[in-house]
């Protein structure tokens, strides 16, 4: 199948323009309305005020490529789009409530996978789950649990790394970036598209957002582009091209995905006292900057890892089964050696400090 | 201003942008959603509605060859356009198959079981069966008793007589030729060939090669096949191609058919998926046997799609097209699809 290439540098383009324009429309609005973040919480490492509403300009980017596609480019318009749009439409709206109100976790969570399970309806469906040796399982009715499950997991992984300038923003285009060269050696129009525009989004935002951050996304921006990014993951599914199974999009998500996990472990311990909903300050990003590393050398880190994810996620697309196997294993083996190694270095901080009021 | 009325604000201008949206996006999909392929039915009525009903019965026609979809309605809306035109004949042949799918969607086995017999009666009305050999009627009977299986009522199935075994699979496909003559290929087969393909998940993954009355299926999920010598009738090669996994197999396959020699008979069959790893290299070798790309997949023509069940006898060198092929989609508007067969037999009877 031949790649309209001419169509993705244009939905690119045209996703980096209208972001780019966008942002500092809505920034102003947000300081006109005190939609603003401001810094007190431990959990941030801002010391200004800074304006949300600037995930906004994603949202109205892709209704625009919707609307590019279906005008100009009928032959590509997809009967998933408008499902798309109209999920992304409540998605946005509760994050501008959550941005303003501060929705808790308790509720945001049930309704994130409501929306999600609405997907699964209209053909959004984790159909085939590809296990270790090659192949995959056909999960059935279990289909109708796991869908909403992994969208969900893929909004919140990144929701929680949005806690840096720029690291989310980043994280989504190297994710994109690399679901689109796995998705264009397998020929998968749909998939490049929507990739292609996530690509262009995000990029523009960096330009405000990278650090020092001129405006937020706010919950608004962070759960639009997980749920764009989880639900395109699916979309090749359910056209019945099941070659990017569930484990490519798993690796190249690595990074906050793990993250989402070990949060999920640390609210499981917690919720013995009945705080399993309250956020902590112990995601990755936090305990880089605990180490002392700069906000930037910490997402410059973050970005590398991703890098090196996503580079392996290609290769897993690319290699036999039985080779497949090793990569995966390897990817584990790294994260859980990282994570070892992240946890030792922290506990001869701990040390260290220790020792150093011990002798005061 | 209070927080609330903010939100409030934020979302009237969000709910507004997504009506606008909504203003410039309705009637382009609408179009499409009109002229969508998969959507023949809405489309056929249309074109009913406006008067052209020799244009509905084409767009019902080329709908239904493009999609083979496994379930009644757009057969009886075709025998209903049918009979508008005068083509009572015509409407009537589409009974068997209406009353099979009514049957498949009945949940009681005994129910299922009286409506195919029901279709079998009305097909036999029409098409005698061919008198076939013995161990022909028992391969018959085994494919049979294998698609009754599926849909729970092997038992009722098999104490049929030979003849509804065959009417059976023949009433869904029509791909049984009763005479040994290969499509339209103007090659007979010296000897009987019998193929099934469950396709799909579950009990039907399955798949069957009868040359002769020897099952040359491999085991396994791909696409199984083999290779017919047109004189003798004895199979020269067979083997299984996992197409799901690596585009080696595709390779392999493709290798396998380019090494068959001119007006060799090619026999195949798919279990579960055959059309993940499919080159277009391998697509042309196959088509090279009088195979033809006829199923809709994504505005394309292609041989099959994603756990689409697919049997065919073609031979080497053979204008496309011209081959028995038969194929049913993994699943259409939420009805799965199902086991498909197509043979060669030689009618005792003669004539």
């Amino acid at each position: 199948m031949e790649h309209p290439i001419a169509l993705y540098v244009m939905i690119g383009c045209g996703a980096f323009l209208i972001t780019f324009l966008l942002v500092p429309v809505f920034r102003e609005l947000a300081r006109k309305l005190d939609v603003v973040d401001r810094p007190g919480d431990a959990r941030k490492v801002h010391h200004r005020v800074i304006p949300y509403l600037g995930g906004v300009p994603f949202y109205i980017a892709f209704l625009a490529t919707v609307l590019f596609i279906a005008v100009l480019y009928p032959q590509y318009s997809q009967p998933f789009h408008y499902p798309m749009c109209l999920v992304g439409t409540l998605i946005v709206l509760m994050g501008l409530y959550d941005d303003i109100c501060d929705m808790s976790s308790a509720k945001k969570l049930p309704i994130e996978l409501a929306l999600c399970a609405l997907l699964f309806f209209w053909g959004f469906q984790v159909a085939e789950v590809a296990h270790p040796l090659g192949g995959t399982w056909h999960v059935g009715w279990l289909a109708f649990i796991i869908t909403p499950i992994w969208i969900a997991g893929i909004i919140n992984a990144v929701n929680f790394s949005d806690g840096l300038d720029g690291l989310a923003a980043g994280l989504v285009f190297i994710c994109a970036a690399a679901i689109f060269a796995i998705a264009f050696m397998g020929g998968q129009i749909a998939s490049c598209i929507m990739m292609a525009y996530l690509m262009g989004a995000t990029l523009a935002f960096l330009r405000y957002n990278f650090n020092p951050a001129s405006v937020f996304m706010g919950d608004t921006g962070a759960l639009f582009l997980g749920f764009v990014l989880g639900a395109s993951t699916l979309l090749e599914q359910q056209k019945g091209v099941a070659t990017i199974a569930l484990a490519v999009p798993m690796v190249v998500m690595a990074i906050p995905l793990v993250d989402t996990f070990l949060s999920f472990l640390r609210r499981v311990q917690r919720a013995r006292q009945g705080r399993f909903f309250t956020p902590d300050r112990d995601h990755l990003h936090h305990r880089l900057l605990d180490l002392g590393l700069t906000q930037r050398q910490v997402v410059l880190s973050m970005y590398y890892l991703s890098i090196c994810m996503g580079l392996m996620a290609f290769i897993l697309s690319v290699a036999p089964p039985s080779f497949g196997f090793l990569i995966l294993l390897l990817a584990g083996m790294a994260i859980f050696f990282g994570v070892l190694v992240l946890r030792f270095i922290e506990a001869l901080g701990q040390r260290t400090a220790q020792g150093g009021e011990a002798g005061d | 201003m209070t927080p609330l009325r903010r939100v409030g604000l934020l979302w009237v201008l969000i709910l507004a942008i997504f009506a606008g949206f909504n203003i410039a996006y309705w009637p382009v999909w609408r179009h499409q959603q009109r002229h969508d392929p998969k959507n023949f039915m809405t489309l056929a009525e249309a074109h009913r509605e406006a008067g052209e009903l020799a244009r509905a019965i084409a767009v019902l026609e080329q709908g239904i060859a493009g999609f083979r979809p496994p379930k009644a309605q757009p057969y009886v809306q075709l025998r209903g356009y049918l009979r508008e035109q005068g083509r009572a004949e015509d409407a009537r042949a589409l009974e068997p198959i209406i009353v099979f799918y009514h049957g498949t969607g009945r949940t009681a086995p005994e129910d299922r079981a009286e409506h195919w017999a029901q279709a079998v009666d009305l097909y036999l009305e029409r098409s005698p069966a061919p008198l076939t050999a013995p161990l022909t009627a028992e391969t018959l009977a085994r494919l049979a008793g294998r698609l009754a299986a599926i849909y729970g009522i092997e038992e009722a199935v098999l104490a049929w007589e030979s003849e509804r075994h065959y009417a059976l699979l023949q009433l869904l496909d029509g791909g049984i030729a009763p005479r040994r003559a290969i499509g339209e290929t103007g090659v007979d087969s010296p000897v009987d060939i019998l193929v099934q393909s469950g396709g799909g998940e579950g009990l039907r993954r399955t798949a069957h090669l009868f040359i002769g009355n020897r099952d040359f299926a491999g085991v396994g999920r791909g696409f199984h096949a083999a290779l017919v010598d047109p004189e003798s009738g004895q199979a020269l090669q067979w083997g299984v191609f996992d197409l799901w996994d690596e585009i080696e197999e595709a390779h392999r396959m493709q290798r396998f058919l380019e090494s068959a020699a001119p007006g060799v008979i090619g026999v195949f069959a798919v279990l579960d998926e055959g059309s993940v790893n499919m080159t277009p290299g391998l697509e042309a070798a196959l088509i090279d046997f009088g195979l033809y790309p006829e199923a809709r997949i994504n505005r394309e023509k292609r041989l099959l799609g994603m756990r689409y069940s697919f049997a065919a006898i073609g031979v080497k060198g053979a204008a496309p097209g011209s081959a028995l092929q038969v194929w049913s989609p993994g699943e259409f508007a939420g009805h799965p699809g199902r086991p498909v067969n197509c043979g060669v037999l030689h009618d005792r009877r003669g004539g």
